[in-house]
């Protein structure tokens, strides 16, 4: 793909705003340090208009920008078929955490980012940084708050009369137990080689501060004077991440926690970026493939 | 047209057609940035104004900002004021007619935290696809470029943001409906804007709490964008 052939397709770039609003039907662990061997919420502290200070739940728009940026990353391989140890550290690092630094330089190489931001879509998307650039994206995303009463002042207009929206954010906090197993006393015991010493235990009980299932979390996704590309790209990793119906959010995911159902109350995802962004792939794989390594050399 | 061309703007802060304005703008997420430096509004404004370019013509249609050479203005919709520059000149495109110094007239605002606080931004190590797609024997999650992070950013609540300007209401009603955040961590959803209030009425010349080129002065910006060395001079600072 030539700059020439760039420009052509950055004809005019829009802002897109995509709000959303998330519901728990599991509980959603996003964590922030541990008390003894319980699991903190994450919390935001927030000021209310009448001055006083509080702290709320949150799930970070940080952690939404992994989300879409993992499913994109995934997306690649796959419809590249890039061989299992067919890639360098720094090139999947790109791809799945948005790359590092890695050389010095004052001079940002504007051809060669145009040239690679085009070409992978995700990296105009959600920025990156290679060699001794950092690039921004073209996506912001909020943090997705809870719809509480510390939250009303805050709450978009769509969501003023939400049932939630006067009830305290205490009301959807909560705490689940997780158990370690232990094999003493078990029949794998006699697996063990004879003459080996058990441990007295190795039972644990581990707790996760969480936001009940029924919680309802807000937030919005922004395009700022997005290509074409990365438009579909967008559009294609909401399409993965909500593949079954639902969308995982916050940590935990393996263990059941952190689904959701997700609504999109202006309208949702376009269901044919998806196939122009896996088009655009398969189209361009070779040239993306160069890319990445030269990003990454 | 949306850009201002070089060497045409004069001192307009006088004419009628402009009226006083009151902005004020309302976050809804904590600011992160250096709250010792002021929130410029002709800043601000000339952000949507870049946006509102790029919405038409794409990013393709602009040259790149060149250190030496005076980057882009765009049309904020504001009276324009001038003044004899106070420092060396380094591109006369960077002047207005007769050879002075310009800027719009919009005061700066001096956030005043309601509460200090923190937010964090992580950057997860991608473990297991490096297990799958890399032959790497091992990778050090606390040094190198491609180590784990947390990383803490001081942050604030603070009350609106209030701009005084002279300049059209709806040109600047129009541009600022492109205000999505201010400040640092956007893209992370901090600095969200909630409102925008643009009111006509209020002193005139209330604008004039802003950075002025003074001989005396401390080299500062004088008009977006405000760390452009085109745009630096002596100046005295806002009140």
């Amino acid at each position: 793909m030539t700059t020439t052939e760039l420009a052509q397709t950055c004809v005019t770039l829009p802002q897109q705003t995509i709000p959303w609003t998330l519901t728990a039907v599991a509980p959603i662990h996003h964590g922030s340090g541990t008390a003894g061997n319980t699991a903190l919420l994450r919390t935001q502290e927030i000021v209310l208009p009448d001055g006083t200070q509080t702290a709320v739940p949150f799930v970070s728009g940080n952690s939404i920008r992994h989300a879409i940026r993992d499913a994109l990353a995934w997306r690649l391989v796959r419809t590249l078929g890039v061989a299992e140890g067919g890639l360098t550290k720094g090139a999947v690092d790109l791809l799945w955490s948005g790359g590092a630094l890695t050389k010095t330089g004052s001079q940002v190489e504007l051809d060669q980012a145009r040239r690679w931001t085009e070409l992978v879509p995700a990296l105009g998307l959600l920025g990156y940084s290679a060699q001794s650039d950092i690039v921004t994206g073209a996506l912001r995303a909020d943090n997705l708050n809870l719809i509480c009463v510390e939250n009303r002042w805050r709450l978009p207009a769509y969501l003023a009369e939400h049932p939630h929206a006067g009830l305290p954010a205490g009301r959807f906090r909560g705490e689940v137990f997780g158990t370690r197993h232990d094999v003493a006393g078990t029949g794998v015991d006699i697996l063990v080689a004879s003459g080996m010493v058990q441990p007295t235990s190795t039972q644990m009980i581990y707790e996760h501060q969480v936001l009940l299932p029924g919680a309802a979390l807000w937030g919005g996704l922004y395009l700022d004077a997005a290509t074409p590309t990365a438009q579909d790209a967008l559009h294609a990793a909401l399409t993965d991440i909500t593949a079954a119906g639902t969308v995982q959010v916050g940590a935990k995911r393996s263990a059941g926690f952190g689904t959701c159902l997700a609504t999109f109350p202006a309208g949702g995802i376009d269901p044919a970026a998806a196939a122009r962004h896996t088009a655009h792939l398969q189209a361009h794989g070779d040239a993306i493939l160069a890319a990445i390594g030269e990003a990454t050399a | 047209m949306t850009l201002v061309q070089p060497g045409t703007i004069r001192d307009t802060v006088s004419d009628g057609g402009w009226a006083p304005l009151q902005i004020t703008v309302t976050l809804d997420e904590p600011l992160v940035g250096d709250l010792s430096r002021p929130i410029t509004g002709d800043g601000a404004l000339a952000w949507c104004a870049y946006l509102e370019h790029t919405h038409a013509h794409g990013t393709a249609h602009l040259p790149p900002m060149r250190p030496a050479r005076s980057a882009l203005d765009f049309d904020l919709g504001l009276a324009t004021w001038t003044r004899d520059p106070t420092g060396p000149v380094i591109d006369d495109d960077a002047l207005g007619a007769d050879g002075k110094a310009w800027g719009f007239a919009c005061s700066h605002h001096h956030p005043v935290p309601a509460a200090l606080t923190a937010v964090a931004v992580r950057r997860k190590p991608a473990d297991g696809p490096m297990v799958r797609y890399t032959r790497e024997r091992r990778h050090h999650l606390g040094a190198g470029p491609h180590k784990a992070r947390d990383t803490i950013h001081p942050a604030a609540w603070i009350g609106d943001i209030t701009w005084h300007a002279v300049g059209d209401p709806d040109r600047v009603s129009s541009l600022l409906t492109r205000l999505t955040h201010i400040g640092r961590l956007g893209r992370h959803g901090y600095g969200r804007v909630a409102r925008v209030l643009v009111v006509r009425g209020g002193e005139r010349d209330a604008w004039r709490d802003r950075t002025l080129p003074a001989a005396a002065g401390t080299v500062d910006g004088i008009r977006a964008p405000y760390h452009h060395q085109t745009r630096q001079m002596p100046c005295r600072p806002a009140s």
